[in-house]
């Protein structure tokens, strides 16, 4: 234990504490001493100021930039089975994909249109648009297939499933940035007509939301139908075992006759 | 109104602890430490009430960047008042050099020629101190430039890694289409583990790592990817004697009070005895951390100003994040989005490793604490990294009011 007055000094006790600085001893005073340790407390106020006003201000601004990024809108024309009503905008964003599935970039509820249907991206302020799903898309009335590209102007009408929507583009839709090389390439899109189609995309929330449908399936709606699907099922008086597979070799079939 | 209570509680916390400095420093340094104290509180109010207007830059966020800067150079000029001076004119650099990445940001629509000439650089940059380098503390990752001066090209890379990232990540790409980045990123990899900077490695592969899985969501291979980083980590463990040292120390550094233990023991006594309040602005023994004035930098402002303080320098970092975070996140564009939540992976990831590392929470390693410490390089970076946030909240706010103009309604 240290002795007071024993010529040592301690942190707590130099009162004339000495410091270096550029070689040459500077001795501090009391006051100085007191202030500094004040400075401590004025620091940890001024610290706590800067922090709750920072919060508040974020708290102020919760909700803002809900319209950033928005290079148009499709106003819903003709809902079908489409969880929202005839008259709503839903916002395009100036990439991503559209489809049935909560993390889509234009989400579409509705039993038409499958988790992922179809890739589209803004250039040159048109909306281009690539279907991955065989959901019946329509392009201004003009059937758009698999794999290939249809390219929407301002005013264009776009049937997806059941839901008939109209396209509007803003003035300042121009692109997505960054984007020199193709959006979806010659490769993608022969897999995509192939079926072969690999997304990085979240696997696991996508799983989730298709096991979400489940309950469905034992209603005979467990995949978004197709036209051509519907008209099969109503047809067939058999049981939904024999169903389901006649539509598995239906779906094969088609990828053979395509490839 | 927050942000002039954020700016005035800024400009006195820099005014009070630059007038305290004045009063207690050498006669030598009062001139320079009056300028440095009206530069630091004329920038840090111009910049944070001004800028915003001037170059569509968040008040927020520059209001704790410059709170952050101001506690640096206050702390540096306390306890080494040449460092001080210097990263006094760092942060004058720092300004000039966020205002232009923050236009570039903004501005430039095609990113393809940009992303692949930093490629390019940012591979040279990080073969450079191999040549010509020497090796400091374990490490060949310092650059001898003119004039006695050396730069870390390892912390400029970082930029063109989340640029590259940004680029080849975004648009929905193919895997194929992302290999560019991933190459650039294993090559960078390689590179830093051959200049043995492998706390700067962590910082690049978690980043990288962090990208990928905002980009794609794909959980399982970036699981694959942490499981790759942790085998590395094992193998670098293995492979650099340093390492090996650092770790023993991490787990006891008590076995060797005087020789390996000594830096993180001296940082631990320092925040302690700062107890809650500090010991006062100038005072306690911080030369007695070998690194007071970079990597350990957050000792010394606990022993100085107290745990209180350290505590809510750390709750402004998340604050800042938080806001770069928020920003990206309200970007449609994939690339703008990428390039804000890089920047905020890289930053958090910096801030938490060395602050982890200096309470003993990991092994050290060796990087700089953002905005704080003294060093011309990770400063100007930083700087550079929250000029990118900033333009990424400059589009957003261009956006947001073109939508608003035509009648953009989300409902």
């Amino acid at each position: 234990m240290m002795k007071a007055g024993s010529g040592k000094k301690s942190p707590g006790a130099n009162v004339e504490m000495e410091k270096k600085a550029g070689g040459r001893t500077v001795v501090s005073n009391a006051w100085v001493q007191v202030f500094t340790q004040g400075f401590g407390y004025i620091s940890a106020v001024l610290i706590l100021i800067v922090f709750v006003a920072g919060i508040m201000q974020i708290l102020s601004e919760a909700g803002r930039w809900r319209r950033a990024g928005i290079a148009g809108k499709l106003h819903v024309i003709e809902r079908g089975n489409l969880r929202a009503s005839v008259g709503e905008d839903i916002p395009v964003p100036y990439e991503g994909m559209m489809g049935s599935s909560r993390v889509s970039d234009i989400f579409l509820p509705s039993r038409g249109v499958h988790l992922r249907s179809a890739f589209f991206w803004v250039d040159e302020g048109q909306l281009h648009v690539v279907p991955v799903r065989r959901d019946g898309m329509l392009a201004d009335n003009v059937p758009v297939s698999v794999g290939d590209e249809a390219v929407l102007r301002n005013g264009a009408v776009l049937n997806l499933g059941t839901v008939r929507m109209k396209l509007t583009l803003y003035e300042s839709a121009a692109g997505p940035r960054g984007m020199e090389t193709p959006y979806v390439t010659g490769a993608r899109r022969r897999r995509v007509k192939q079926g072969r189609e690999i997304f990085i995309g979240s696997p696991f929330s996508l799983r989730r939301e298709r096991r979400n449908r489940q309950p469905d399936k034992k209603n005979g709606r467990d995949r978004p139908a197709t036209d051509s699907s519907k008209r099969r099922r109503s047809h067939d008086s058999r049981s939904e075992k024999t169903a389901e597979k006649k539509r598995s070799s239906a779906a094969q079939k088609s990828r053979q006759a395509q490839r | 109104m927050t942000t002039w209570i954020i700016a005035l509680a800024t400009a006195c916390f820099e005014g009070l602890g630059m007038l305290l400095t004045f009063s207690t420093a050498d006669e030598a340094y009062k001139v320079s430490f009056a300028v440095v104290s009206l530069v630091m509180v004329i920038l840090g109010l111009v910049s944070t009430l001004k800028f915003p207007r001037w170059f569509s830059m968040d008040p927020l966020m520059m209001g704790l960047t410059n709170f952050l800067c101001g506690t640096g150079v206050l702390l540096l000029c306390t306890v080494s008042p040449d460092r001080g001076i210097r990263q006094c004119i760092f942060y004058v650099a720092g300004l000039v050099i966020m205002v232009v990445f923050s236009m570039v940001v903004d501005r430039v629509r095609r990113f393809r020629g940009l992303t692949l000439v930093s490629m390019v650089l940012g591979i040279v940059a990080l073969t450079l101190p191999l040549i010509f380098g020497q090796w400091v503390f374990g490490a060949k990752n310092w650059l001898p430039v003119f004039g006695g001066f050396s730069i870390q090209p390892s912390e400029f890379v970082k930029l063109s890694l989340i640029l590259s990232l940004a680029y080849y990540f975004s648009s929905h790409r193919t895997l194929l289409q992302m290999l560019p980045a991933i190459l650039f990123t294993g090559a960078c990899l390689l590179l830093l583990m051959l200049q043995r900077d492998l706390g700067t490695a962590l910082i690049y592969y978690l980043t990288a790592l962090i990208m990928f899985f905002v980009a794609s969501g794909n959980l399982l291979l970036t699981a694959l990817g942490l499981g790759g980083g942790v085998g590395a980590a094992l193998l670098g463990y293995r492979m650099f004697a340093h390492v090996k040292v650092r770790v023993a120390m991490w787990r006891n550094p008590w076995s060797d009070p005087m020789g390996g233990g000594y830096q993180i023991i001296q940082a631990l006594l320092a925040i302690g005895s700062g107890g809650l309040y500090g010991m006062g602005l100038g005072q306690g023994t911080p030369g007695k951390i070998p690194a007071y004035y970079n990597d350990f930098i957050f000792a010394v402002a606990c022993e100085q100003m107290g745990q209180v303080f350290g505590i809510a320098l750390l709750l402004i970092y998340v604050l800042l994040f938080a806001r770069g975070i928020s920003a990206s996140l309200n970007c449609r564009h994939s690339m703008n989005m990428l390039l804000g939540c890089g920047t905020v992976a890289a930053l958090s990831i910096q801030t938490l490793m060395i602050t982890a590392g200096v309470i003993k929470l990991i092994p050290i390693t060796g990087v700089t604490m953002p905005f704080l410490s003294y060093g011309g390089s990770s400063y100007v970076t930083c700087m550079a990294m929250v000029g990118i946030l900033q333009g990424v909240y400059a589009i957003n706010h261009r956006e947001e009011r073109t939508a608003m103009a035509e009648g953009g309604n989300r409902g």
